[in-house]
C-alpha cells in the first residue's frame, strides 16, 4: 500500500480539511465547507481516490470522555466487558471506543480505560457517506486529542502534567495529559477566539488550569507544562506573558521549524492551514483509538487483505524467480564445466589411442597377461606330496625299527587344528597341508617301553625338521592315559599284537 | 467468522492470484531444480568417464612394461595348453600312458566334469575364468618312487597345469615283497587347470 494514495481528512462542524499522502510525501488537497457546495466539490475530488484508504480525524464539541477502572481480565472476557461498558457509557453511540490507559499502581491493579464517544455524529456522517459512495475505504476514525497524544509522544516532554494547545479550523483545542495519558480535552468554538488570538488563548489556558485544579484532575500546586503549537510563529510573546503571570504554568511555543521536524513535513506546508500538523501524523500506523465500527471499516479490511494477497503473490513469484534464477545460473555453470570435461575426455582418449598404437601387439590386455602368468606360476609352485614324503623318509632313517604302513597327503585338511586355522586366517595362502603317517615298530616282542621310546624319537626327529610345523600323535601301541583302563591279553607267535601308531604332520607353507 | 468469510470472498481474486503465483512458483523452482540436478548428474557421469580415461592413460605407460615382461611367458603357457579349452582326451591318454610306462597294476581313473577353480592357492584372474577338471586315480605300485614318476609324467604333458590335491600310499603287507607283486596301493586326487580368456557370457576381458 506504499504507493496507494492515502486520504487524510480533518472534520469539524463547519468544514473539512483534506490532505493526501503518497509514498510518504504529504500534500494538501483542500478545505471544503460543510454545505452542499463543499460536499459536491469534495465528491469531485474523491473521483481520483477510488479504492484508496482514508483516515478521518474528528474535532468537535460532541466528544465525550470518561475515565474508568475495570477489573483486569484478558481475552474474550475483556472484550465482552468493554463492549458492555461502552454501550452503557456511550448510550449506543455509533462511534465510540475504549482506549487503554495502563493499570492502577495499587490495589487490585485494575485496568484504566478512557471511554470516548461521539454523542452527535451529524457533522461527520455526510462526509463518511460521500467517502463510502466513492469507494474510498475508511481505515480509521479517531478524535483529534488521540492524534495530539501521538504528537506529544514525539515531543517527549519530561514534565508529568502537560497541556497541549493547538489551533484548528474547528477552534482552539486544549488537551491535558498526565504522564502522557490523555485525561481531559476541550474545544473552544471559533466565536470565542477574537481576531487577536493571543489574549484569548492565554485566557483559555488559565481557565483550563483552574478547571483541572478545581476538578482535582491535577494535584494542587503542581506545575503544568503548556505546549502551544505555533505553526505561524506568533505565540512567543504569549508564552512569556503566561510564564510571568502564573508561576505554576510553564509555557513553551513549538515553532514551525520544530513542528515541521516533529511531524515530518515541509515547513511551508504548515503555513497553509492550522490542521496540517495533526493531519501529518494521522494515518501513520494504526491510531491509538479507532471509533469506527467494523461495518464502516470492512471495505478497508478487505482492501488490506487483497493487498496482502497480491503482495504475497508478488513475493512468492519474486522468490521463485530468484531461486530458479540461481538454479539456472548454476545449471549454466555445470553445462560449461561439462563442455570443458568433454574436451578433456576427448584429449585423454586421443592420447590413449596414440599410446595404444605405440604398444607391442598382445593377445590380451597387459593386466591380463600379468594375471595369467602369475596365476600359472602360483599353480606350478603349489606343494607336491613327494617333497613331504622325502622328509618322512629322512626321519625314518634315524629310527630303523619303524616301518611305514600308510602315508596320506592332503593339500588341505578339513580336520586341521586351531593352529592351522589361525595361520590360514592370517594368510589365506599359507594353508597348512597335512600328512597322516601310519606305522609300526618292528620287530616287536611286547616291550612297549622301547617301542614308545622309538615312536617318541621318531616324532621328535620330525618336529626338528624345519619343514614340519606340528606333529600330533593320534594313536599309540598302548594307551598310557592314567584315566583309561589298560586292558591286554598275552599272546605269542604270529598272534603277538603289533606296536602300531598314527601321527599327523602339519607342514609349513613353502617359502 | 462470517465477517472473515465475507472478507475472503471479497478478496477471492487476490487469493486466486496468490494460489496461481504459488503454483507457478513451485513449478518454476521444480523445473529449475530438475534441470540443475540433470546437469549435475551429466557432469558427474562425465567426471567418472574422465577419471577412467585418466586412469587408463596413466596405466598405459606401465602396460608397455607389462607386455614386455609377460608376453613371452604368456605364449609359452598358450603352447603348454594352459590357456584354452578342456583337453580331457589328451589327459586320458596321458594317464593311460603313465600307467603303462610305470606298469601300474589295476589302474583306475576318472576325470570329473570341468568346474570353476576351488584350489588352496590364491589366484587373481580378473574377469577370466580358471577351470579345474578333477581326476581320481587308484592303482598298485611296485615302488614309492613310481608315484613321483607318475606325477612328473602327468605334469609334463602340454595340456594344462596339473595340481595334486590328495595322495595316499598304503603298504599291502609288511612281509618281504615278492618281486612279481606290487606292494603299494595308491589313491590320488589331481586337478587339471585350464584358463578361459573370456568370461562365461562370452565377453572379452
Amino acid at each position: 500500500m506504499m504507493f496507494t494514495p492515502q486520504l487524510l481528512v480533518y472534520v469539524c462542524a463547519w468544514s473539512i480539511t483534506v490532505a493526501c499522502r503518497r509514498a510518504g510525501k504529504m500534500r494538501l488537497v483542500g478545505q471544503f465547507k460543510a454545505d452542499e457546495g463543499g460536499r459536491r466539490a469534495f465528491a469531485a475530488v474523491l473521483q481520483a481516490f477510488k479504492n484508496s484508504p482514508v483516515s478521518v480525524m474528528v474535532d468537535g464539541v460532541d466528544e465525550d470522555y470518561r475515565l474508568e477502572t475495570l477489573p483486569h481480565v484478558i481475552g474474550s472476557a475483556r472484550r465482552e466487558m468493554l463492549e458492555r461498558r461502552l454501550r452503557q457509557i456511550s448510550r449506543n453511540a455509533l462511534f465510540s471506543a475504549a482506549w487503554p490507559q495502563g493499570r492502577e499502581a495499587a490495589g487490585r491493579r485494575d485496568d484504566r480505560y478512557l471511554f470516548i464517544s461521539l454523542s452527535n455524529h451529524d457533522a461527520v456522517r455526510p462526509w463518511l457517506d460521500l467517502l463510502h459512495q466513492h469507494d474510498v475505504h475508511l481505515a480509521e476514525l479517531t478524535v483529534l486529542p488521540a492524534i495530539g497524544h501521538v504528537l506529544l509522544q514525539r515531543m517527549q516532554p519530561t514534565e508529568p502534567h502537560v497541556l497541549l494547545v493547538s489551533e484548528h479550523s474547528g477552534g482552539l483545542r486544549l488537551s491535558y495529559f498526565e504522564h502522557a495519558n490523555l485525561r481531559f480535552s476541550r474545544l473552544t468554538a471559533p466565536e470565542s477566539v477574537a481576531d487577536d488570538h493571543a489574549p484569548d488563548i492565554a485566557d483559555e489556558i488559565t481557565k483550563t488550569d483552574l478547571y483541572l485544579n478545581s476538578q482535582r484532575l491535577m494535584p494542587r500546586d503542581a506545575q503544568l507544562a503548556v505546549y502551544v503549537l505555533d505553526p505561524e510563529n506568533t505565540y512567543a510573546g504569549l508564552c512569556r506573558e503566561i510564564n510571568g503571570e502564573n508561576k505554576n504554568l510553564i509555557c513553551q511555543a513549538v515553532g514551525s521549524a520544530a513542528l515541521a521536524k516533529l511531524v515530518g513535513v515541509d515547513e511551508p506546508l504548515l503555513h497553509r492551514t492550522a490542521d496540517v500538523a495533526h493531519l501529518a501524523v494521522l494515518g501513520r500506523g494504526r491510531a491509538a483509538v479507532n471509533l469506527a465500527p467494523a461495518a464502516y471499516t470492512r471495505g478497508y479490511v478487505q482492501l488490506v487483505l487483497r493487498h496482502k494477497f497480491y503482495t504475497g503473490a508478488f513475493a512468492v513469484l519474486l522468490t521463485a524467480l530468484a531461486i530458479s534464477g540461481y538454479l539456472f545460473s548454476h545449471q549454466h555453470d555445470l553445462e560449461q564445466q561439462r563442455l570443458v570435461t568433454q574436451d578433456r575426455i576427448q584429449q585423454q582418449a586421443s592420447l590413449y589411442r596414440t599410446v595404444q598404437l605405440a604398444l607391442p601387439q598382445a593377445p590380451t590386455s597387459p593386466q591380463n597377461l600379468k594375471r595369467v602368468v602369475e596365476t600359472a606360476r602360483a599353480l606350478y609352485a603349489a606343494p607336491q606330496p613327494m617333497g613331504d614324503f622325502a622328509r618322512v623318509s629322512q626321519a625314518l632313517e634315524t629310527v630303523p625299527d619303524i616301518a611305514v604302513l600308510r602315508l596320506h597327503w592332503l593339500d588341505r585338511d578339513a580336520a586341521d587344528t586351531a593352529a592351522t586355522h589361525s595361520a590360514a586366517s592370517k594368510n589365506p595362502g599359507a594353508t597348512l597341508r597335512a600328512l597322516y603317517f601310519d606305522g609300526e615298530v618292528t620287530p616287536f616282542q611286547g616291550d612297549y617301553k622301547t617301542a614308545l621310546a622309538s615312536i617318541e624319537h621318531f616324532a621328535a626327529t620330525l618336529r626338528n625338521d624345519p619343514g614340519v610345523a606340528e606333529v600330533h600323535v593320534l594313536a599309540l601301541p598302548i594307551n598310557t592315559d592314567p584315566t583309561a583302563t589298560l586292558d591286554e591279553s598275552q599272546r605269542t607267535g604270529n598272534n603277538a599284537p603289533g606296536a602300531r601308531f598314527k601321527l599327523k604332520l602339519l607342514m609349513r607353507p613353502a617359502r | 467468522m462470517k465477517a472473515q468469510l465475507e472478507n475472503l470472498k471479497a478478496a477471492r481474486l487476490a487469493l486466486l492470484a496468490l494460489l496461481i503465483a504459488a503454483v507457478l512458483g513451485v513449478l518454476l523452482v521444480h523445473y529449475a531444480l530438475q534441470a540443475e540436478q540433470a546437469a549435475q548428474q551429466r557432469l558427474g557421469q562425465l567426471q567418472v568417464t574422465l577419471n577412467e580415461a585418466q586412469r587408463k592413460l596413466s596405466q598405459s605407460g606401465s602396460g608397455k612394461d607389462l607386455i614386455q615382461q609377460y608376453l613371452d611367458a604368456y605364449h609359452t603357457l598358450q603352447q603348454r595348453g594352459f590357456i584354452g579349452p578342456d583337453q580331457r582326451l589328451a589327459w586320458r591318454d596321458a594317464l593311460a600312458d603313465g600307467g603303462r610306462r610305470l606298469a601300474i597294476r589295476d589302474l583306475k581313473f576318472s576325470i570329473g566334469p570341468q568346474q570353476p577353480y576351488t584350489g588352496v592357492v590364491p589366484v587373481d584372474v580378473g574377469k577370466m575364468v580358471l577351470h579345474e577338471a578333477p581326476v581320481n586315480l587308484t592303482g598298485q605300485l611296485f615302488d614309492e618312487n613310481d608315484l613321483a614318476r607318475l606325477i612328473d609324467i602327468l605334469a609334463s604333458q602340454p595340456n594344462g597345469i596339473l595340481g595334486v590335491r590328495d595322495c595316499e600310499l598304503k603298504r599291502s603287507s609288511i612281509q618281504l615283497p615278492s618281486p612279481s607283486d606290487p606292494q603299494l596301493q595308491t589313491q590320488c586326487s589331481f586337478a587339471w587347470y585350464t584358463l578361459s580368456p573370456t568370461a562365461a557370457n562370452g565377453s572379452t576381458p
